[in-house]
């Protein structure tokens, strides 16, 4: 598979980020991912689409160790994870995971959600694993709307905001990797928007790298270098961005499972298939 | 007027035990959603370990005592590694069954070391009695109403103001989320079961310091009242726990003074299943569990 190098900067290390291979996710006797290999490569947004319930979001939660996993290869920056518990991917690999529907905890003050992200990043400084994390200064550059909110609990909070919470929390945590889980959930189109736009502005000014898992695989694509087509737990199909926004798969996938019979998967498009 | 603020006076103390177990109790639950029967165990197991130190051992009642209290933090960091580690996890059944199973263990280890009569315990404090605008109290219930408030407020404030409050405060949100956020959920865990076990054993001594014995039922005895306290404040909130549990010894204590003592017990239930009816969540119960 040729790596694709995100056009806009070079990356300071040769190889991928994250590089995962077979991975093996059940939930007792049913399989949620089956052989899926995604590689994040440095500097750069990658995507992984497909109908709700094709086992992304499964595949994000065990990259962190939420979920029993097995994996032929699972690195990050070259460094095997898979022995590793959940503490150690966050704080020691940066493997931050934005989860699905707003990862804030309601009963917290905005305050008290950052300083936890905060704690993480001045471990990450302190023990050398980044130079230097980002600070609440810069986290509410990035996210105005939380400097008014900073004494108001988690569950006052606009669904918007929370997700903006969200993403500041994990951003302060100095990540190597975000790993965002469906963003766009439950939030008015025009936030979206927003989110995204803030997502790239991140990606591009911090040299953050993400894994985006997205429904909505129009929107995902506008922001991604590079995308998965996750199917039933399988990748099914993968390329750049542009590559795949013209497969056939990706509407199967996006109208769902329905679509996908009526209209069976062409097995070559002259890309990369699995 | 005097006697009936004498008999509030007198629900506050008795009401302290129930706090003294409830709040630990009701914090396990929280952070781990196990029904802890045997916290109550610990509560009866801090005295004996005083007696063990203090008398059998002779090495002195003030040693004893601090020994006794804080017996608990190493008991509980044990449980939680033999028992609930492995159980607490999986199933919730499972562990409240395992916790029943510890509670008859310590109960009956207990019998087999000092037989089932009550054993005399040396009282922290001399027994003087205190008059004070027509108030009877003696310095023991002084210590322990005091240690109550003390111990309550200063729990309140670590889950409120500290950095490990604020993490068991995530972990008993959502478990899952915590993990993401990098909390260090298992040292979250172990800390909240030792900081209730030394609570509980704390109570035990410094009850058995105004009742002067102790039995290994000492704990077994007051099982009910710990769940009922727990209940009706709504299981997981700690300053609920308190309240009800002062409120529970209040209602306890005048139902002795004007109904008769044989209908103590009947009060406390009474007004658990008649909060449950209108309020099903408890009193304090609310989505976020603690604080």
């Amino acid at each position: 598979m040729e790596a694709k190098t995100p056009d806009s900067e070079e990356p300071s290390v040769a190889g991928p980020v994250l590089r995962a291979q077979g991975v093996d996710v059940a939930y007792g006797p049913i399989r949620a991912v089956q052989e899926a290999s995604v590689t994040v490569e440095e500097g750069s947004v990658t995507a992984l689409v497909g109908a709700n319930g094709a086992g992304k979001s499964s595949l994000l939660k065990a990259l962190v160790g939420l979920v029993p996993m097995r994996a032929k290869e699972l690195s990050v920056r070259g460094a095997d994870v898979r022995r590793l518990g959940t503490l150690a991917r966050v704080r020691d690999l940066g493997l931050v995971l934005v989860p699905e529907g707003r990862g804030v905890f309601t009963g917290m003050t905005v305050d008290e959600g950052l300083e936890m992200g905060r704690r993480i990043g001045r471990y990450r400084e302190k023990s050398g694993h980044v130079e230097a994390a980002l600070d609440l200064e810069a986290v509410f550059e990035l996210f105005p709307n939380l400097r008014d909110r900073r004494r108001l609990l988690g569950q006052q909070l606009s669904g918007g905001e929370q997700q903006m919470l969200a993403v500041a929390k994990a951003l302060l945590m100095a990540p190597s990797i975000l790993l965002v889980d469906e963003p766009s959930v439950g939030l008015a189109p025009k936030i979206v928007r927003g989110i995204f736009e803030t997502l790239d502005a991140v990606m591009h000014q911090y040299k953050v790298s993400i894994l985006l898992v997205e429904q909505d695989s129009k929107l995902a694509l506008e922001v991604a270098d590079y995308a998965y087509v996750i199917e039933h737990g399988r990748v099914v199909a993968e390329g750049t961005a542009e590559q795949v926004k013209e497969l056939p798969q990706l509407r199967a996938a996006y109208l769902g499972v329905a679509a996908a019979v009526a209209a069976p998967v062409p097995t070559n498009n002259g890309m990369a298939q699995r | 007027m005097t006697v009936f603020a004498q008999v509030v006076l007198n629900g506050l103390v008795l009401g302290s035990e129930y706090v003294l177990v409830a709040i630990g109790f009701t914090l396990i639950f929280g952070v781990m959603g196990v029904m802890n029967v045997a916290q109550a165990d610990f509560y009866a197991l801090g005295p004996f370990v005083m007696i063990w130190i203090s008398v059998n051992a002779g090495l002195g009642l003030a040693f004893g005592a601090i020994v006794g209290m804080l017996s608990g933090l190493l008991l509980g960091v044990l449980y939680y590694w033999l028992v609930l580690k492995r159980l607490g996890e999986k199933d919730f059944l499972a562990a409240f069954i395992a916790s029943v199973g510890v509670s008859y263990f310590i109960e009956n280890l207990l019998t087999s070391i000092v037989g089932s009569q009550g054993s005399p315990v040396p009282g922290l404090l001399p027994d003087t009695f205190h008059t004070w605008v027509g108030l009877i109290i003696s310095d023991p219930q002084l210590l322990l109403l005091g240690c109550t408030i003390v111990i309550t407020v200063a729990l309140l404030m670590c889950l409120s103001r500290t950095s490990f409050g604020r993490d068991v405060r995530a972990v008993a949100e959502s478990r899952f989320l915590a993990a993401a956020s990098g909390v260090n959920v298992k040292l979250v865990m172990v800390g909240s079961v030792a900081i209730a076990s030394a609570i509980a054993t704390i109570g035990g001594v410094v009850v058995s310091s105004t009742t002067l014995t102790v039995n290994p039922f000492s704990g077994g005895d007051i099982v009910l009242q710990m769940f009922v306290v727990a209940i009706v404040a709504g299981m997981g909130s700690v300053g609920g726990a308190a309240v009800a549990g002062f409120g529970l010894g209040i209602i306890e204590s005048m139902t002795v003074q004007y109904w008769g003592s044989s209908w103590e017990m009947v009060s406390g239930l009474l007004v658990m299943v008649v909060v449950l009816m209108i309020r099903p969540q408890g009193l304090f119960g609310k989505k976020v569990r603690i604080g």
